[in-house]
């Protein structure tokens, strides 16, 4: 025990700084988590507050819009998760490109949208998707098609979201595959070339096999942060008109924090949120541990 | 024959390619060009559609309001503190905690690894995380920019894996048979080896510091210490503003042109210092490929 | 070397650790002795009938501002607070909020127990605050301070008997002194313009009706007005939301509802207190909208533009909006166009009339005593001296001399700030501005020379006999009702709540009198019924007082 202790304590030492992190400042507050179970009243304090056991909960799970809430929450997520080859595919590509300094301008540029604010990006969808004067409805018409009120088409809305946070975050999100990808050996290319392999072939039997587990983990921590849709673009995104499809627990949790900083109800709604995704990432954990893949622990 | 023909299938790949990213560049690009002519058009006839992709009836007031206030440079100053430092310590603490949680011998590193995995669900929120914050007097200090949220669980399982599947098990045992320790190991392979995901990391963290607003709005009350972002919301917020109680706002108008005008002009001044960074850790990129030659 | 490392490292995780769980422990106690401290007014020596300002010995209050973002300087070096300490040799330890991010600071203040001397500012605290920091004795009755202290206060009481009745709690305590600056003329916060060259041009008339608008408005989509050739005319725009200037809420009083106050909807009528949208007048106004907007006659974006959107097409150098709603021609223009006209109230098919109006906006919650106050008579009077006519006038709109000059006659003039300072800058330089705690009444309002304010004052003329008498005005309810209130409200008239996405539903797609039945059926389900009774019981009690 004790040789064992003593082969580790570097080790310990290293990890010593992270440790204390989380012991201080994430294990410090964590008696915060009872709030989701009280009626908390600032003046009070969270010890001074009364229990009210599960009420916060079946507040939210009775409320008319649960539902709606929900299935939009889900469709969005789902919607999201499905797209999330997309970086993966691009940092491959990326990657073939022969010439550096394309490969050099296509990184750079494809990155800068990740730098945009929200409120931003919101006023330049309405203003593109304007039904009037938009420059999406300009082309459909110049091109004979019939122009689309996007913005106020429930139908629209999950597509114009997913989309638009596809456009300004799936360059961002090639950073690490790119990453994993300078790590291959390279040596194995040349023996596939000498093999003749085509490029696509390397990139299906080389690349991407070495990049997997990467892959593999950044999709499960996708999964575990499920039903986390931003929220402060759909808030800028909703109207009277897209509501129906457009209010997501998130919006629903700050309007009703709106009216009277309702710290319990909100916490609790947020730790639903969580023992969902919880379950979700320890369910795919474990499929992806049983298919031997990699996974986190 | 064969090798002609694989040589004009990757060929036509390349090309494929090639044309695929131009469009992607099209299509990525024309947003960011209409932000930045957006940012010194009138803002009428941005708002009516006519400008596409010619900037008109040019007005710089965005910008000179943006760098008229006196507390922008300051903001500056403070956000690359912040960034600087803050980067600093968090990449630190991810990559040495990173590596030591990725090493399957060490006894204990899973359940350790499940503790920090429980909060990345669950937090004990704002409140009592301001009062731990205030009771270690970090209020109103740079360290509540730096310290408080410094390590992510989601970068630090990444890390992980990074040094779980690049690091190779053979690698330690030599070098232990060597009579090196862990200390040693990590500071002379490990490290080498790990520049690529250290530049990834630095990117993330300092893109992150760079942008954080609410830690600020949350910890500081010393508007000297208020980083670029809470600055520039700031002016954004007071140009927008319109109420006033005793005027009936005689400018409403004109100031609401102004505002839009920021709002582009804020995406220009606070994410130009950033990108600019990337260039620099680029060539981190491509050095992994070392990686190959150290295992051969 | 590397033992020492290890020992230090323990120790630092050691005293780290406990640090951590200290300080939770801290913050309770914090609570609990807040929570002691209560009831101070009977604590303090009987009232001294003389509190003599300026004070032989300075006292300190700590005080929590929300300011104005454009305040750029700490209050103790403004003009307006170096005078007053002069005054009251009463010193001020500010702790100033900047009003975007008032909501977090201020519960983190609350709720790690370490309450001011006072909060200070308008709408420091909201109504439902008031009522809960109150219930739980972290703020003091006022009434008896006011009797004793309070002079400036009390003639303002004497003048506006009202104010006093709105700012009284359930339990028939003040606990917070209100801000507010009497613009009578904002009462009626829209007025609807028209293109009088496109009118003339085409040789109509301004529509009196109901069915003159219509035809107007059909005319001017048919006759290309603006003579581009081109049929990009917007015949009638407006904001909808929660926009009272820019909104059309005020076109349901053609159609016999006396007033559709878009914040809840409620109107009086002979003492009963009503929902508009659950009326079956309302109906006719949603059927009018919808007519418009299917036969092209409205924007079709009303519902998805915003302000600045909105206000671009007014202004198109080209103009091509012919009916709007705004405040003012000023607001959007930045000076009156003569090409458009502001147009009385329309009649509706039986002769009915009305316009929206809207309180004056009343700040309830603008300066509150806590328990932890040592010194509740002298921070009352201090507070007072604030109220006083001509010290609040100055605090809302800086000092004179430097922003305005008072003449001979009592008018009161702006003075122009110096080149390349912006005119809110200017007036946030030496006094707190937006974020004062003031009561200016009409009376002064009425003494500024403003040509902008003249504009509107005139609409608000042609306008006000036909709004309604007798509005709601701001109360304060007690805990419960709030959060009897606040699930329905949300629900109900939230952001993009039922209202507003069935009325844009209506409006787009069409309606029949059966989707109408089943709408107001679905309100009796999220308890309206509970929500318009709740607001006259207070409103009854209101007027009893």
């Amino acid at each position: 025990m004790l040789n064992r202790w003593k082969r580790h304590y570097e080790l310990y030492l290293l990890l010593l700084p992270t440790l204390l992190y989380f012991a201080v400042f994430e294990y410090g507050p964590i008696y915060g988590l009872q709030i989701a179970f009280k009626n908390f009243a600032p003046f009070k304090g969270i010890s001074g507050s009364p229990w009210v056991g599960f009420d916060n909960f079946l507040r939210f799970f009775d409320s008319y819009k649960f539902w709606d809430v929900l299935v939009n929450t889900l469709t969005i997520s789902v919607y999201e998760l499905l797209l999330f080859p997309i970086p993966v595919i691009l940092a491959l590509l990326i990657n073939q490109l022969t010439s550096k300094r394309f490969k050099k301008l296509v990184q750079t540029v494809t990155y800068a949208p990740h730098f945009i604010s929200t409120v931003v990006i919101v006023g330049m969808l309405n203003l593109f998707l304007s039904p009037r004067n938009g420059i999406i409805n300009q082309l459909l018409e110049t091109l004979g098609l019939e122009t689309i009120f996007f913005m106020a088409k429930p139908d629209w809305f999950a597509s114009i979201f997913v989309w638009s946070g596809v456009w300004q975050n799936a360059g961002w999100g090639t950073i690490i595959y790119l990453a994993a990808l300078t790590s291959i050996n390279p040596e194995l290319h040349e023996s596939a070339v000498v093999d003749g392999a085509s490029k696509i072939k390397r990139i299906l039997y080389i690349d991407l096999p070495s990049i997997m587990p990467t892959v593999i983990v950044l999709l499960i921590l996708s999964v575990g942060n499920f039903m986390s849709v931003g929220f402060e673009k759909v808030y800028l995104m909703q109207n009277p008109l897209n509501v129906s499809s457009a209010e997501v627990i998130q919006t629903y949790v700050y309007k009703t924090g709106l009216i009277g900083a309702q710290y319990s109800y909100s916490a609790a709604i947020g730790m639903f949120n969580s023992i969902v995704n919880c379950l979700l990432l320890l369910m795919v954990n474990f499929l992806a541990k049983r298919f031997g893949q990699n996974s986190l622990w | 024959m064969e090798t002609w023909s694989r040589s004009r299938g990757d060929k036509l790949f390349d090309w494929t390619n090639i044309m695929f990213f131009l469009l992607i560049l099209g299509i990525v690009i024309y947003p960011l060009y209409f932000i930045i002519i957006a940012s010194f058009s009138d803002p009428d006839l941005v708002n009516a559609g006519k400008v596409l992709l010619i900037p008109q009836d040019i007005s710089w007031i965005g910008y000179e309001r943006i760098f008229g206030d006196a507390e922008i440079w300051n903001g500056y100053k403070n956000s690359i503190m912040y960034t600087v430092l803050g980067t600093i310590f968090r990449v630190s603490l991810i990559i040495t905690g990173g590596y030591a949680l990725s090493r399957k011998d060490l006894p204990m590193a899973g359940t350790l690894m499940l503790l920090i995995l429980f909060t990345m669900f669950f937090h004990g929120g704002l409140i009592p995380t301001y009062l731990l914050v205030k009771e270690l007097g970090m209020v109103d200090t740079m360290w509540a920019m730096i310290v408080p949220g410094a390590v992510s669980v989601y970068q630090l399982i990444i890390v992980r894996s990074f040094f779980q599947s690049n690091i190779p098990q053979e690698m330690l045992e030599a070098a232990m048979m060597d009579g090196c320790g862990n200390f040693k190991f990590f500071l002379r392979m490990v490290l080498p080896l790990s520049l690529p995901i250290i530049a990834v990391m630095v990117l993330f963290n300092a893109v992150a510091m760079w942008n954080s607003y609410f830690q600020a709005l949350i910890y500081l009350n010393d508007a000297s210490l208020h980083p670029l972002q809470i600055v520039l919301r700031k002016i954004l917020i007071i140009s927008e503003a319109q109420l006033d109680l005793i005027d009936a706002s005689g400018d409403a108008a004109e100031e609401q042109k102004v505002s839009e005008l920021i709002k582009y002009g804020m995406v220009v001044v606070s994410s130009l210092p950033v990108l600019v960074l990337y260039p620099f850790l680029q060539r981190y990129f491509v050095k992994g490929v070392m990686i190959g030659s150290v295992k051969g | 070397m590397r033992k020492k490392w290890f020992v230090t490292g323990t120790a630092m995780l050691v005293t780290m650790t406990m640090l951590a769980a200290g300080c939770s422990n801290g913050g309770n106690n914090v609570n609990n002795g807040g929570n002691e401290g209560a009831k101070p007014q009977e604590s303090t020596a009987p009232v001294e009938e003389s509190i003599k300002f300026p004070l032989e010995k300075p006292i300190e209050l700590s005080i929590f501002a929300a300011t104005d973002p454009q305040v750029k300087k700490d209050y103790n070096e403004m003009q307006m607070f170096k005078q007053l300490q002069e005054q009251t040799n009463v010193n001020v330890k500010w702790t100033m909020v900047s009003t975007e991010q008032l909501v977090e600071k201020k519960n983190i203040t609350i709720a790690s127990g370490q309450l001011p001397d006072a909060f200070f500012g308008r709408g420091v605290l909201r109504d439902e605050e008031v009522i809960k920091l109150s219930s739980q004795g972290a703020l003091i009755p006022l009434e008896e301070l006011i009797e004793e202290h309070a002079p400036n206060l009390k003639k303002v009481f004497e003048q506006r008997p009202e104010f006093k009745k709105q700012i009284t709690a359930p339990d028939g305590h003040i606990y917070s002194l209100p801000t507010t600056v009497e613009r009578d003329f904002n009462g009626i916060p829209s007025a609807l313009f028209m293109n009088k060259k496109w009118l003339d041009d085409l040789g109509l008339a301004i529509p009196t009706t109901v069915d003159e608008f219509y035809n107007a408005l059909k005319a001017f989509k048919e006759n290309d007005p603006n003579g581009n050739k081109k049929a990009d005319e917007i015949p009638f725009s407006f904001v909808f939301g929660n926009n009272s200037q820019n909104g059309p809420n005020a076109l349901a009083g053609a159609f016999g509802i006396p007033n559709d106050d878009n914040r809840d909807h409620l109107y009086i009528d002979n003492g009963t207190v009503k929902y508009a949208p659950e009326q079956p007048e309302y109906e006719n106004y949603v059927q009018f909208m919808s007519k418009l907007y299917k036969e092209g006659l409205m924007d079709q974006e009303v519902f998805t533009h915003n302000l600045n959107a909105y206000q671009t097409k007014i202004r198109s150098e080209v103009p091509q909006v012919g009916a709007f709603f705004t405040y003012s021609l000023g607001s959007v223009f930045g000076n009156v166009q003569n090409d458009y006209v502001a147009v009385p109230p329309l009649k509706g098919a039986n002769g009915e009339q009305g316009w929206l109006r809207m309180p004056v906006g009343f700040s309830i919650g603008s300066f509150a005593i806590t328990n932890s106050n040592k010194n509740p008579e002298i921070t009352m009077k201090w507070i007072d001296s604030i109220y006083e006519e001509k010290q609040s006038f100055q605090f809302e709109s800086g000092p004179f001399g430097l922003t305005s000059k008072e003449n001979a006659d009592g008018t009161i003039e702006k003075l122009t700030p110096p080149e390349g300072v912006a005119f809110g800058a200017f007036k946030h330089s030496e006094a707190p501005g937006n974020g004062a705690v003031t009561i200016v009444l009409q009376d002064m309002v009425d003494r500024y020379i403003d040509a902008q304010a003249d504009e509107k004052r005139t609409y608000y003329n042609m306008y006000d006999p036909f709004a309604p008498k007798e509005i709601l005005p701001s109360m304060l309810m007690t805990t419960e009702d709030i959060e009897t209130l606040a699930p329905i409200q949300l629900d109900l008239g939230g952001p993009n709540g039922f209202y507003s996405s069935n009325f844009a539903q209506f409006v787009m797609n069409g309606f029949t009198h059966a989707d109408w039945e089943n709408y107001v059926a679905q309100l009796k389900k999220m308890n309206i019924d509970t929500y318009v009774s709740i607001y006259q019981k207070y409103y009854d009690a209101y007027k009893a007082k």
